[in-house]
C-alpha cells in the first residue's frame, strides 16, 4: 500500500575544507499517499541528496522525515530507489538482479512475472553486460517495481537513455503506478518528461537548494506550464 | 524483444566479419596446435636435458639421463616410498593453504571493509608481512616442536599474506555505489559481504588463492627441508645426502607437476565462477 511522505524543515550540510556545507535548507514537503511528485531542478542542486535522505541511505543534518507517519531511520524497507545508472549487480543474471528487490518481502511479485512487464523475459539469464542501456535500466526498474514498494524514489532514471528509449521507459512507469498503490517522488532536469508523468511539479533551486515553487498538473495547459516553468529557471522558449 | 538487443546479436555479427577479414591472412602455425601448444617447451627442454647427458656435459651422478629419472620413480615406488611421500606433501599444502586462506579471508574482508579494523590490524600485519617468512622457523620449531605443527603454520603463513593482501585491496577497488545498491535493498553486515562484498572481490580473491598456493608449496619444501622423515622435500634432502641426483630430479618434475596441477584445479574454478566477468580474455 502507498503510504504518505512527510518532510519537515529538512536541512542537508556536508563537511568541507571551509566548515560544513549546506546543501538542502528548510524543505517542507508533503506527499499523499499514491500522488506522484516530481522535483526538478538544475544539475547537482542537491535533488540525489534530498532521494538518499528519504530512502535512508543518508541522515538529514537539520528536520525530520517519517514515511507513513514513521520516522525514516537506516534504509527504509518500504522505499525502492531507482538510480541514474542501471547499477546491476555484474555476477548476477538479469532474473537474480530482479530477485534482488523481492528479497525479505513477502508479497514481491516473482521476477518472471515483473520482467514480462517490463518486456524482458527473453533475457531472464542474460549477464548484465550483454544488456544495452535501455535494457539495464528496465532491469533497474523491474528490480525496484518487484517489491511492490509504498515509496517508489526515482533519481533521474531516464537522463542516460536516448529521446525514443526516455519516452518508452516514461510509459512504462505510467502504466505501472497507474493503480496509485505506491508513492512516487521523481528526481529529473527534464520538465516535460516531470510534466508527463506527475500530478505535482516542485521545484527546487538556490544555495543551498529549497523549494522554491509548487505546480499541480491537473486541469492546467501542459504547454503553458511548461513555459511558466522553465522561464522560473530564467528559460524562454522561442515562440 | 531479442531483436532489439544490438549488444548479443552485435556480437555474432562481429565475430563473422572478423573473421571473414582474416581469412586470406597467413595464419602463425601455432594458432593450430590447440592444447597442444602448453608441451611445446617442455619437450625442448626434455630434448636439451637428453643432448646435455649424450654430450657428457655433466657425469651421471650430476645430471642422469630423463628415462634414469623415471626408473628412479619405479624403484622407489616398489619400495613403497613414492606415493606415500607425495600424498604427505600435497595433505600438508591442503590443510596449510586452506587455513591460511580461510584466515587470510576473515581478516582481509574486516580490514577490507571497515576502517576502524584497518585501523587497528593492518598496520600490524604489514610489518609481519614484511619479516621474510623463513625468519619465522626457528621460533616455530621453538614454540610447536618438530612434529607436523610448525610445518603446517609456515606453509599457512605463506599461503595467508597473497590472499589477505589481494582481498584488502580488492575490497577497496568494489565501485562503492554497487554497495549502496545492496544497502538500499536491505543487505547488511553478513548478507552485504555474501552477496555484494565477496563476489565483487573475488576477482583479486582469486588472484591471492591462486598466488597464495604457489607461496604454499614453496614453504612446503622450505619446511620440508628444515627436517621431515616424509615429503616431497625429504626425499631432495634424502637424495642430495645419498649422492642421487635421480631422486633429486624426480621430486623436482613431481613438484613442477603437482604445482601445475593444482593451480590447473583452481584456475577452473576461477573461470567457473567469473563466467559474469566481461573482461579481456587475451587475443585468439
Amino acid at each position: 500500500m502507498a503510504e504518505a511522505v512527510s518532510i519537515h524543515g529538512v536541512g542537508r550540510a556536508f563537511p568541507g575544507r571551509d566548515g560544513p556545507t549546506p546543501v538542502l535548507h528548510g524543505i517542507d514537503l508533503h506527499l499523499r499517499p499514491g500522488e506522484f511528485v516530481a522535483v526538478l531542478g538544475a544539475s547537482g542542486c542537491g535533488k540525489s541528496t534530498l532521494l538518499r535522505l528519504i530512502a535512508g541511505l543518508d541522515t538529514p543534518t537539520t528536520g525530520e522525515i517519517t514515511i507513513g507517519g514513521r520516522k525514516v531511520s537506516d534504509c527504509d524497507p518500504r522505499c525502492a530507489m531507482v538510480f541514474q545508472e542501471p547499477r546491476l549487480l555484474p555476477w548476477r543474471t538479469v532474473a537474480q538482479n530482479v530477485a534482488l528487490g523481492a528479497r525479505g518481502v513477502p508479497n514481491a511479485e516473482t521476477p518472471e512475472a515483473m520482467l514480462e512487464r517490463v518486456g524482458l523475459s527473453g533475457s531472464a539469464r542474460a549477464w548484465p553486460h550483454q544488456l544495452s542501456g535501455g535494457m539495464a535500466q528496465r532491469v533497474g526498474l523491474a528490480r525496484a517495481f518487484v517489491r511492490k514498494p509504498a515509496v517508489l524514489l526515482l533519481d533521474e532514471p531516464f537522463a542516460a537513455l536516448d529521446a525514443f528509449t526516455r519516452l518508452q521507459m516514461g510509459d512504462l512507469l505510467r502504466e505501472v503506478c497507474r493503480d496509485r498503490s505506491r508513492t512516487v517522488l521523481l528526481v529529473t532536469h527534464d520538465v516535460s518528461e516531470a510534466l508527463r508523468l506527475a500530478d505535482r511539479v516542485v521545484l527546487l533551486g538556490g544555495k543551498p537548494a529549497a523549494i522554491t515553487a509548487e505546480y499541480a498538473t491537473a486541469g492546467r495547459d501542459a504547454n503553458r506550464l511548461r513555459a511558466e516553468i522553465l522561464g522560473r529557471f530564467g528559460l524562454h522558449e522561442a515562440a | 524483444m531479442v531483436s532489439m538487443d544490438p549488444a548479443i546479436d552485435g556480437g555474432r555479427v562481429r565475430q563473422a566479419r572478423d573473421e571473414a577479414s582474416s581469412a586470406p591472412r597467413l595464419r602463425v602455425p601455432l594458432g593450430n596446435l590447440g592444447a597442444a601448444r602448453a608441451l611445446l617447451l617442455p619437450l625442448i627442454i626434455l630434448a636439451l636435458w637428453q643432448l646435455a647427458v649424450n654430450r657428457g656435459i655433466y657425469s651421471w651422478s650430476q645430471l642422469p639421463p630423463p628415462l634414469d629419472v623415471i626408473a628412479a620413480g619405479r624403484e622407489l615406488q616398489s619400495i613403497g616410498l613414492l606415493v606415500p611421500n607425495v600424498l604427505v606433501s600435497v595433505q600438508r599444502v591442503a590443510i596449510g593453504w586452506g587455513v591460511g586462506a580461510v584466515v587470510a579471508i576473515v581478516l582481509g574482508l574486516a580490514v577490507g571493509f571497515s576502517r576502524p579494523v584497518e585501523g587497528l590490524l593492518g598496520p600490524t600485519l604489514n610489518a609481519l608481512r614484511a619479516v621474510p617468512s623463513l625468519a619465522w622457523v626457528p621460533l616455530f620449531v621453538l614454540w610447536l616442536g618438530i612434529g607436523d605443527t610448525p610445518k603446517l603454520t609456515l606453509i599457512a603463513l605463506g599461503a595467508f599474506f597473497p590472499v589477505y593482501t589481494n582481498l584488502v585491496s580488492g575490497v577497496r577497488q568494489i565501485d562503492r555505489k554497487l554497495i549502496e545498491v545492496g544497502r538500499a535493498y536491505g543487505l547488511r553486515g553478513w548478507g552485504l559481504t555474501r552477496e555484494i562484498l565477496l563476489p565483487a572481490a573475488f576477482p583479486s580473491l582469486a588472484t591471492g588463492l591462486r598466488l597464495g598456493l604457489a607461496q604454499a608449496w614453496l614453504f612446503l619444501v622450505a619446511a620440508e627441508l628444515i627436517g621431515a622423515n616424509r615429503g616431497l622435500g625429504f626425499l631432495l634432502i634424502d637424495g642430495q645426502n645419498s649422492g642421487r641426483a635421480d631422486i633429486i630430479m624426480l621430486s623436482i618434475v613431481l613438484l613442477a607437476l603437482l604445482g601445475k596441477g593444482t593451480d590447473w584445479l583452481l584456475a577452473r574454478g576461477e573461470r567457473r565462477l567469473l563466467r559474469w566477468a566481461d573482461t579481456f580474455q587475451g587475443t585468439a
